[in-house]
């Protein structure tokens, strides 16, 4: 990458200096104006592209190491303003909960952090303990805990804290309440998320063990110190669960259940319902290149064989056509315009290597775009550990 | 029952270190890191990272065990460097890095109106 400049350095160096040429062999050599500065066409698409062949793809590796092209006296090391002038991001699409934008000049491995730490390390509340009063419903007790965890919740995590063993309070835990009930001789009732109601003060059920004094209010689950809802945050815009049409359980008549649900902060690698977002996913930019002029029968073939419809035929002169690549993003290198005879010498399918089409889904948490920022603030924070915890 | 605790996952035990070195006794200039707490996330972007730098001759890293939670991270370089150094500058590299991509991103997302 650093080739073009390289090039254009040392072509001035050549002009100011030119009493010490010959003086150091190597470096008069490089100096001169034919010696090539870039890398070669072929081996510079084997490093940017993985072809996909009609068998396997090819030259899937991204080469890293500083000193690959050394023998061709190309400098492959990445400095940071290399990187400052090659990176760019551009988002593509963003809407509530979806996020698509591209990340272009970039390491694999950068592109697969920020992926795992979407999926395991941004914090989320989820529900973590469910007391359970009365549940005469088939579903069991541990089920219907487990479909509740699974609830996203729509609030911002960090406005909460992890919450310590033993000590629920009003900075660390959500507490809901589900009380719904299928009157004898009614038709059944479906109970859904929607019935889950916020108790801004905490836990209405009095612990057990409980034999203080009786004139003073009863010790609950929770210790909250003020009502969450007095809060600015919360003030105007209740907590609840991102849907309200989930379905917990369906209740036949003279069925009940009545419960609390406790929701604290944690991340997906505890459990992946505390992951905020249903999936983050990448891939790299697919690139399709005409080897040849397709026209005539041959165009239309091959704009028939591709499923996605990648390609287009334009009309030139004499009436005859031409194809042309009209949307190589949508292309899924399902490789069906390379089977067959010859074909793999007409079309050309690649990646490229470093151009990485990112797409987050969030589950309604926060808005995809502070995800991200959020996970780059996270890798942050480790690499600085790294550094600060090194004995 | 024998479950692990969820925490032992991303908590470091007390007494121990975050990063601990280790030099190789055999080798000149070879050391292993190694990571409490930690996995492919960061392990592949430091071996990335110390891959651009010049003066190491060999960078690795490896999780030993899915339920060990750390990972080593092996550095051989040349003399004029030392491992301690690499690493260092492989993560300084990497914050900075991760300052101009937080950059470019509240650009990208500032130019971008939200569509709904």
């Amino acid at each position: 990458m650093s080739g073009e400049d390289k090039n254009l350095h040392s072509m001035s160096e050549s002009d100011s200096e030119q009493e010490d040429v010959g003086k150091e062999g190597i470096e008069w050599i490089m100096n001169l104006p034919d010696v090539p500065m870039k890398l070669p066409p072929h081996v510079e698409l084997q490093r940017t592209r993985v072809e996909c062949k009609a068998d396997a793809p090819i030259h899937t590796d991204t080469i890293q190491y500083s000193g690959a092209y050394a023998s061709l006296g190309i400098d492959n090391s990445l400095r940071l303003d290399s990187f400052r002038k090659n990176f760019k991001i551009e988002v593509i699409d963003l809407k509530e909960d979806d996020m698509e934008f591209d990340m272009i000049g970039i390491d694999p491995s950068l592109a697969n952090a920020f992926r795992r730490i979407l999926i395991a390390e941004v914090p989320t509340m989820a529900i973590e303990k469910v007391l359970v009063a009365n549940n005469t419903s088939i579903v069991q007790d541990e089920v219907l805990a487990h479909r509740l965890g699974l609830i996203p919740i729509r609030v911002d995590p960090r406005l909460f804290e992890y919450s310590d063993k033993d000590t629920p309070n009003e900075k660390n835990t959500i507490v809901f309440r589900l009380h719904v009930r299928c009157e004898r001789g009614k038709p059944r009732l479906t109970a859904t998320s929607e019935a889950l109601t916020w108790l801004p003060n905490g836990s209405e059920f009095p612990l057990v063990s409980d034999k203080s004094v009786s004139n003073s209010k009863p010790k609950t689950y929770t210790s909250f110190s003020c009502s969450q809802d007095t809060l600015p945050e919360f003030a105007n815009n209740p907590i609840g669960p991102k849907d309200g049409d989930i379905i917990l359980a369906r209740l036949s008549s003279g069925q009940e259940i009545e419960l609390e649900a406790h929701a604290v902060k944690g991340m997906g690698k505890t459990h992946a319902k505390w992951s905020p977002v249903a999936t983050a996913w990448y891939r790299m930019l697919p690139e399709v290149v005409l080897l040849e002029e397709i026209e005539d029968e041959l165009a239309e073939e091959l704009k028939n064989k591709c499923p996605v419809n990648v390609f287009d035929i334009e009309d030139i002169a004499n009436g005859k056509k031409r194809a042309t690549v009209a949307r190589p993003r949508a292309c899924t290198l399902c490789r069906e315009c390379i089977r067959g005879e010859a074909w793999e010498k007409r079309v050309s399918l690649r990646r490229v290597k470093d151009h990485f089409i990112f797409k987050i889904e969030s589950t309604g948490a926060l808005p995809p775009e502070v995800l991200f920022t959020e996970a780059v603030k996270i890798l942050e924070d480790k690499c600085e550990r790294l550094i600060a915890e090194l004995s | 029952m024998n479950v692990p605790d969820r925490y032992e996952r991303f908590v470091v035990p007390e007494g121990a270190k975050k990063v601990s070195y280790e030099r190789d006794t055999k080798i000149m200039n070879a050391a292993t890191f190694i990571v409490e707490r930690e996995d492919h996330t960061i392990g592949n972007i430091i071996r990335m990272q110390l891959h651009r730098d010049d003066n190491v001759l060999f960078a690795a890293y490896q999780l030993p065990h899915p339920l060990k939670y750390r990972i080593l991270v092996r550095i051989q370089t040349a003399s004029q460097s030392s491992p301690m150094q690499a690493y260092n500058q492989a993560i300084n590299d990497l914050d900075k890095e991760l300052d101009v991509l937080k950059y470019e991103l509240e650009g990208a997302f500032s130019r971008f109106s939200r569509s709904y």
